[in-house]
């Protein structure tokens, strides 16, 4: 089962991909309001995936997520994360 | 003879413009094999995953949602929804394919990640610039796609080695990596048209789909309204010019 899906979202991937240039090399390009749909929806589904870290979450969480996006502002992806991280692994420490 | 030169230039092109990109990749095709290991997947799916996805994005997602029993149908679901933003990359790169022959563009596009586009569009940018300059060509693109794929293979396969040797993930936070990496990667696409109302408005609906409905609901209620408010709003003019 786990091979099948691992399979499965390669195809999903690839054809993803792969779709845009075949929309636009047979009718020329997309739909505007299509075009504005699909650009909205990385950003609409990530924000869904986070919500339920932050209301779960506890003080450490929270504040670690929210070091995060003040990070994020400013630095690239990996210290960001980082910096998260380690604010999230200190405040742990500090309340077990 | 001179096609093969420029070729061959264009190739390294690729791969020092690559570089920098690829290194700070490979740090998360670490954390990736890490949580993998974490959750369960074998080395062998864990590379499976890595090696014929090759999305971090879409990766971390199914990690995310990796349970026992499997829930097949929300990772596809979830993974499909984020993999739409590849048919607006391959949209607008397939006007730029012009140096590509038919497989090549099919080869090309198993490796159009967001750095490789990222590259890709800088690449054809640039072409104005000097008169012997080729453009976008397949050597300068999959000098790119190599840079980015194999040190993501081979950190992958650390991550997934040595990931499961961690006695108490607590303790470091790789239970909480996955949401960190999303705010950010989130964060990140914040210059792209109507980010704001759309976040808001999908994190508003998905919070109350979430404390009444309950999960996985939230992920759709609110991407549904996210998407929504995307598309009423439409795009700027000058996004619309690809």
């Amino acid at each position: 089962m786990e091979v099948v899906l691992i399979l499965t979202l390669a195809c999903l991937t690839y054809f993803t991909r792969t779709l845009g240039h075949l929309v636009v090399s047979r009718f020329g390009a997309l739909h505007p309001r299509v075009l504005a749909a699909l650009n909205a929806v990385p950003a609409a589904v990530i924000i869904t995936i986070v919500i339920p870290s932050i209301i779960n979450g506890g003080i450490a969480e929270r504040v670690a997520l929210a070091v995060a996006v003040l990070c994020g502002l400013r630095m690239s992806m990996i210290p960001t994360v980082m910096i998260g991280l380690a604010a999230l692994v200190v405040l742990r420490a500090m309340n077990p | 003879m001179a096609d093969n030169h420029v070729g061959k230039r264009e190739f390294w092109r690729g791969v020092t413009d690559c570089l920098p990109v690829s290194i700070a990749a490979a740090f998360f095709a670490i954390t990736y094999g890490t949580v993998a290991a974490e959750k369960g997947l074998t080395f062998l799916e864990g590379m499976l995953l890595t090696s014929l996805v090759f999305a971090g994005a879409s990766q971390f997602l199914a990690l995310q949602f990796w349970d026992d029993p499997l829930p097949f149908v929300t990772i596809v679901l979830v993974v499909l929804a984020v993999n739409f933003r590849h048919i607006l990359y391959g949209a607008s790169i397939s006007r730029k394919l012009n140096n590509f022959k038919t497989w090549q563009k099919f080869a090309a596009f198993f490796f159009l990640t967001d750095p490789n586009f990222a590259l890709a569009e800088h690449r054809h940018e640039k072409k104005r610039e000097g008169k012997d300059d080729p453009g976008l060509t397949p050597a300068y693109y999959f000098g790119t796609a190599f840079t980015l794929f194999v040190p993501w293979f081979f950190a992958s396969a650390i991550g997934l080695l040595f990931g499961g040797l961690i006695e108490n993930p607590e303790a470091v936070g790789i239970d909480f990596i996955l949401p960190l990496y999303f705010l950010v990667l989130l964060v990140g696409f914040r210059a792209r048209p109507n980010w704001m109302p759309v976040v808001v408005s999908a994190g508003v609906a998905s919070t109350i789909a979430f404390l009444t409905i309950g999960s996985p609901w939230h992920i759709s209620a609110g991407a549904l309204v996210g998407v929504l408010v995307g598309a009423i709003i439409g795009l700027p003019k000058e996004e619309l010019e690809q």
